[in-house]
């Protein structure tokens, strides 16, 4: 009995280490955003974005979920999901040339993605087609 | 699968072995040798994709709970459940059972998504319960190879077949399947009613048991458990094919002794300088004595017909390394009724001039365990 005194306490041990050692790892989580187009009359140009959502996002998506456009942290365009593609249309001057880029919300996860610099703004400029839209390479704000 | 198949044939070779080796047939009453077994420890899945999780997020609980019994001392049976996590992983292209297109065809929806945290790559843990009955083949290698250091400790190899049952949780449907199970574990003996132990097993079971379909022909668990063995009282085997005359001898024979302090009182008193003559070996756990040994016999006839006076006494042993004592000292009152019996009816010696009695393993003649399983015939005068 004394040999079971010992080994069951150290049995309990054991037990609670291998069940209790695992923690999760966290992401940073965001609350819903609201954009919206920045109103600028100088704003007359336009370049057109037809972009699709990567395949491990994509299949989580749901009503919530925002895609927009920015440059320099300006929102210049809002996305319109029409069959599965987002269409956005980005504002800015005729002799802009600013880097554009897009971030992704969503709302099932509470994650926050972003695509920087991903394209550079360009007056009727074309950034993925209907038929051949760009799988934007979005990555997680953890930070 | 072959080594799976390879596993089994070798397992089974193993049991055939240990029966044709045990030529004495047992009789295992329906209420000896029972025990229960609890044990808790942990495990990992190894199906696809559960690689990418860390080592310690691989790590799930397990608890188990067994009854079963051993038909001989190297044979035993057992019905094990255990059950409660399985940690396991996903990307969002797999197939599930619960997005069933049609008969088999399935889609990549699996409804555990809308209950588990999802990662920012679209992966995500997939937190199983289930449980798992399966009823196994057990092998005491200890006592089939006649190794048994000190009582203690046993190794005992297990195989069986098994239903398990992946239990609806967080969106998975239950999924029903078979489980191949094998195990290997190391016994310390603590008294006479408790073991502690360590199982290593692992668990067998087809692509689909955990609802999601990769085209693998199995997946399967490893598990590491700590458990304590609670063995009921009644423990032992006996023979029964005893010879009506042998069984009357044996009872009569436990009748008088008392115990052994007592012979040797009784011996001194009455007897001077008793010689042993001749030693009658046997196998383990048996009581007719190996072939062979003839000459054994001759000499205790010879002395006895040489020396009219003389009477022997057989003195029965069994090793102390296996067995109970309180079986060990039926066994070897067989022994010695067995030789007792063969000197009376091969060789016509007087039952008047032979004294048989059983010492048990309490008293061990010889240093080395195996030459404890005998018969020692110890010439007195009359």
């Amino acid at each position: 009995m004394k040999k079971l005194r010992f080994i069951l306490p150290l049995f309990a041990l054991c037990v609670l280490f291998l069940t209790g050692c695992k923690k999760e790892e966290t992401f940073k989580t965001f609350t819903q955003p609201y954009w919206h187009e920045e109103f600028n009359a100088e704003y007359t140009a336009t370049m057109t974005a037809v972009v699709t959502l990567p395949q491990e996002i994509g299949t989580y998506v749901q009503e919530g979920d925002e895609l927009a456009a920015f440059i320099n942290g300006e929102c210049r365009g809002v996305a319109k999901n029409i069959d599965g593609l987002n269409y956005i249309m980005i504002k800015g001057m005729p002799d802009e040339n600013e880097m554009v880029t897009f971030k992704y919300y969503s709302a099932r996860n509470m994650y926050m993605y972003q695509c920087v610099n991903c394209t550079a703004f360009e007056n009727d400029g074309i950034y993925g087609t209907a038929d051949s839209p760009i799988v934007l390479p979005l990555v997680v704000i953890n930070e | 699968m072959k080594s799976l198949l390879m596993a089994g044939v070798i397992l089974f070779s193993a049991v055939a072995l240990a029966s044709a080796q045990d030529n004495v047939k047992k009789e295992n009453t329906f209420l000896n040798n029972w025990y229960v077994e609890a044990g808790a420890g942990a495990q990992a899945l190894f199906s696809t994709d559960a690689t990418r999780l860390s080592p310690k997020d691989r790590i799930s609980s397990s608890f188990s709970v067994a009854g079963g019994k051993w038909i001989t001392p190297y044979l035993g049976f057992r019905l094990k459940v255990e059950g409660y996590a399985y940690r396991a992983y996903s990307e969002v292209d797999g197939l599930y059972l619960d997005d069933a297109v049609m008969f088999w065809v399935w889609g990549n929806n699996d409804p555990h998504r809308l209950n588990v945290r999802i990662m920012p790559d679209g992966s995500y843990n997939r937190n199983l319960r289930y449980i798992n009955t399966h009823a196994d083949v057990q092998l005491s290698l200890f006592n089939m190879l006649d190794l048994k250091p000190k009582e203690k400790w046993d190794v005992i190899m297990s195989a069986g077949i098994g239903y398990n049952r992946l239990i609806a949780f967080k969106g998975n449907s239950g999924v029903n399947s078979i489980s191949t199970n094998f195990g290997v574990m190391a016994k310390y003996r603590l008294n006479s009613y408790l073991d502690i132990n360590m199982e290593v097993g692992t668990a067998l079971m087809p692509d689909q048991f955990d609802g999601r379909v990769t085209g693998k022909m199995y997946e399967n668990n490893l598990a590491v458990t700590l458990g304590v063995s609670y063995k009921f009282k009644r423990r032992g085997y006996k023979s029964n094919n005893v010879p009506i005359e042998v069984v009357r001898e044996v009872e009569k024979v436990i009748r008088d002794t008392v115990n052994t302090v007592k012979r040797v009182v009784v011996e001194k008193k009455v007897f001077n300088e008793p010689f042993a003559l001749s030693t009658i070996s046997f196998r383990i756990n048996q009581y007719n004595p190996i072939l062979g040994q003839q000459i054994a016999f001759e000499n205790i006839v010879k002395y006895l017909n040489a020396n009219p006076n003389a009477v022997v006494r057989l003195d029965g042993y069994a090793d102390s390394e296996t067995g109970t004592p309180e079986y060990n000292l039926a066994l070897s009152t067989k022994r010695a009724a067995t030789v007792r019996s063969i000197l009376i009816n091969d060789y016509g010696i007087e039952s008047s001039r032979i004294q048989a009695q059983g010492i048990g393993s309490n008293s061990q003649p010889y240093s080395e365990n195996k030459f404890n399983r005998a018969v020692v015939a110890t010439m007195l005068e009359k």
